[in-house]
């Protein structure tokens, strides 16, 4: 069954050249840090904090976002932070390709391997690491420091493994990340659409 | 998501879907027939080598064994023997071993004396279960000035988990360095109660064996494995007395034997002694238990089940236990379906496929397009459902759907049990004249795969039972609660060119077929007509029997195209017919709104009333 289209207010969302499309009700804190692969939906009040980084000059990627992603409404992204060595700093997270970011969800990770789908309202601990092809279902909270193999589904709180997805996840994911992309379509152009008509 | 699905019931199942009936459902329902038959039952051998595309559709999917349906990807495909398989009817072998947190590759050989465990810093905590981290003493202390005075020589390192709180100080465990953990715990480990019983046991063992084998020269360490320490009781007298030298040996043996399992008693009963004197003292100390935190839960003792110890105190850390890779075989031939790519000195975290069989790669891939109206379902209202049929493979391929026979309208007050009857006499005892009636036309439009025709008629014939208890049948629930009506029972996909795949041309409207909608690329919608003839709350869902065939028009020596089935014993030409059954759910029916609304004024009235 192909799933029904959402609409968007085209005032709402910048589209950037690389089809990125971000709220504008989002709040994107000193977005030169923070890097963007490019047909990624970033929904509105989302807080990514770009501003966390490493003390020093210059530009560092603090939040690097891969393609086809998707945070999700009130989802905030930032920077983990720990005291090393009696130095208190923050570090890099990195999430790749075909991730989906539930709503109200807290993502904290070190980093977020490919096709990784995290549901609503979940907190994802600090310097924890999801590998590829892993589902974290909803209201999960997964510690600091944990690692999360490949094709595996966490739940609960504290989050535990559940169960083995199926070889197959890897096609299930990139098609229904790349369906929610080409699904997320601006109002104004179903109205184009009929007038060309 | 459908890990989710089986844990629900059946009424549970969300709507819309297409499942797949896997081919081990028809072999465990020949052989289940076979049995009411005859009483006896039959081998698996001869059941699963009559599996064709005819006798599977002579088994449509009954609604008893919804958890049994699979979606399209979950199920493998054999491509050397052309079946459908699911997790439940494929082998699986142990491609490496791995610890989930550290994602080293532990070698077999260690596995098992490593009591497959993580042999690095890997830690489980005892209380929740989670990772422990590593933590330095030096780091918690706040001020800068203490640490600056500890310095690396004096410095501890103890675990903490991030979730409890619950650290290794409680039951007094530190460490001198932050790496090789377990080396510093195992000898901690080596003296607890029961690793030294099991040591000694191991030691006792060893040594009569040691003694037996020294005893004579056939190899008594295999026979001792299976029958304990009476490997002398299984040479006969006979032997023994025909070897003079051997005999006094044994007797030897033998005395040694009883006075070393004497003395083995004997530890046992001193230890005795001590555990009631442990016993007691937990019971005084449970007498005088304050707080109930203190004790542990039922969860936490089985984790630890030599000792299941009672207080919090008492537990001890586990290492983090190992996950499995595995591979997918195919439980016929023996193909390696799935296997993932494992090269030496390479993470286990690596994910790329050497293998995958996926039928989503093999066999027509339906989806449910749209449904006209898209409204709720009511009774005796027709609705339209797009079914859309992808083809994976590079070969055009000809499929061909059939439908279970409709209820009659007449028949629709009537009870329940009839029309089960009508449908099940109908489905499995003339199956031959709709389905093979299209067979053999099909045959006969390619004379090349017209030999194959006979070989198919026999093989069914003595697979299928002769006379099938309808009452058996009977408990079996009305398998449709719709009318199913498809216009277009044969049609034709054209091959997936992945060439084509990102051009936007639409294909020119060629004279169009009844009851196709639109055709794409590789794609061929159609139009099945659904008549929802059941009550209210009953599910709309309907079998198809969707059977395609292709011809091998390539080269044997064309390897390049990736999703091209290997057929081994298919040669150039020849046409392979592949059946299985799908059932599609399209939602459940709701009572008429005009009702609806009546009812609900009727209440309000009556509340106004009151």
């Amino acid at each position: 069954m192909e799933e029904e289209i959402i609409y968007y207010d085209k005032s709402e969302y910048i589209e950037t050249d690389s089809g990125n499309k971000i709220s504008r009700k989002s709040v994107i804190s000193v977005p030169q840090n923070i890097v963007l692969g490019g047909k990624t939906i970033i929904q509105q009040n989302c807080i990514i904090r770009g501003d966390l980084r490493r003390k020093g000059s210059g530009y560092a990627v603090v939040i690097g976002i891969g393609k086809y992603c998707l945070l999700g409404e009130d989802s905030i992204i930032r920077p983990p932070y720990k005291i090393y060595k009696g130095v208190f700093s923050y570090y890099p997270m990195k999430i790749s390709d075909y991730v989906h970011i539930g709503q109200r969800t807290i993502v904290e990770a070190a980093r977020i391997g490919q096709y990784v789908i995290i549901g609503n309202d979940c907190v994802i601990g600090r310097f924890s690491v999801i590998k590829e092809y892993c589902r974290i279902l909803d209201n999960t909270v997964i510690p600091p420091n944990t690692v999360i193999p490949s094709f595996s589904v966490y739940g609960g709180n504290p989050g535990r493994f559940i169960s083995e997805l199926p070889e197959s996840s890897q096609i299930i994911f990139e098609q229904k990340a790349k369906q929610y992309y080409d699904r997320f379509i601006a109002k104004i152009e179903e109205d184009d659409k009929k007038t060309s008509n | 998501m459908e890990h989710l699905n089986k844990n629900n019931n059946k009424n549970n199942i969300p709507f819309p879907y297409v499942y797949y009936q896997c081919t081990c459902q028809v072999v465990s329902k020949i052989r289940r027939d076979i049995f009411f038959s005859t009483n006896q039952f039959p081998l698996k051998e001869p059941v699963e080598s009559e599996i064709n595309s005819t006798t599977i559709s002579h088994f449509p999917p009954t609604h008893f064994n919804h958890y049994r349906l699979k979606s399209i990807y979950n199920l493998y495909f054999c491509p050397s023997c052309c079946e459908i398989h699911c997790p439940d009817c494929v082998k699986n072998d142990f491609l490496c071993f791995y610890c989930p947190n550290c994602l080293f590759d532990v070698p077999q050989a260690s596995v098992v004396s490593e009591q497959n465990r993580c042999i690095r810093n890997c830690f489980e905590c005892p209380v929740c279960f989670n990772v422990l981290t590593v933590v330095s003493q030096k780091d918690v202390l706040p001020t800068s000035a203490s640490t600056s005075s500890i310095t690396d020589e004096q410095n501890s390192y103890y675990l903490a988990c991030n979730v409890c709180q619950w650290k290794s100080l409680e039951i007094d465990l530190s460490f001198d360095k932050s790496t090789g953990l377990y080396l510093q715990l195992q000898k901690k480990e080596s003296v607890l109660p029961h690793e030294v019983e099991f040591q000694n046991l191991r030691n006792y063992y060893d040594k009569c064996l040691r003694s037996n084998s020294n005893m004579n020269s056939i190899n008594t360490k295999r026979l001792s494995a299976l029958f304990g320490n009476s490997s002398s009781l299984l040479i006969s007298p006979s032997i023994i007395s025909h070897i003079p030298d051997l005999k006094t040996k044994l007797i030897l043996a033998k005395r040694e034997n009883n006075q070393k399992s004497d003395e083995y008693n004997k530890t046992n009963d001193n230890q005795d002694s001590t555990i009631l004197m442990e016993d007691e003292l937990e019971m005084i100390r449970l007498k005088n238990l304050e707080n109930m935190e203190e004790l542990t839960s039922l969860e936490q003792k089985l984790n630890q089940p030599e000792d299941q110890p009672k207080f919090l105190s008492h537990l001890r850390i586990h290492r983090i236990p190992l996950r499995v890779k595995l591979q997918t075989k195919c439980n016929k031939c023996e193909k390696i379906l799935i296997k993932q790519e494992i090269q030496k000195m390479k993470k286990p975290s690596n994910i790329r496929f050497a293998i995958k069989c996926f039928a989503r790669d093999y066999i027509p891939n339906i989806f449910i397009q749209q449904l006209i109206p898209n409204k709720p379902l009511y009774k005796d209202m027709p609705v339209q459902v797009l079914l859309k049929f992808v083809n994976p493979l590079s070969q055009e391929i000809q499929v061909s759907l059939t439908t279970l026979p409709n209820k009659q309208n007449e028949n629709e007050n009537k009870s329940k049990p009839k029309i089960d009857t009508d449908i099940k006499k109908s489905a499995p005892k003339s199956p031959m004249s709709p389905i093979f009636g299209r067979r053999t036309s099909s045959l006969m439009a390619s004379p090349k795969a017209r030999k194959r025709g006979p070989s198919l008629k026999i093989s069914t014939a003595p697979i299928i039972p002769t006379k099938i208890k309808e009452e058996q049948y009977k408990k079996s629930e009305g398998v449709s609660s719709c009318n199913v009506t498809v216009l277009a029972k044969n049609f034709k996909i054209p091959a997936y060119d992945p060439l084509k795949e990102f051009e936007n041309e639409t294909e020119p409207t060629e004279q169009k077929q009844v009851g196709i909608f639109e055709k794409k690329k590789n794609s061929v919608s159609i139009v099945v007509e659904v008549r929802p003839t059941g009550n209210v709350n009953d599910r709309v869902e309907f079998p198809i029997l969707v059977t395609y065939s292709f011809v091998n028009d390539q080269k044997e020596v064309d390897n390049e195209t990736p999703i091209s089935p290997n057929y081994a014993e298919l040669s150039h030409g020849v046409q392979k017919f592949v059946s299985f059954w799908t059932v599609i759910g399209i939602g459940k029916i709701v009572e008429e709104n005009i009702d609806n609304n009546k009812d609900n004024k009727n209440k309000e009235n009556k509340n106004k009333k009151k």
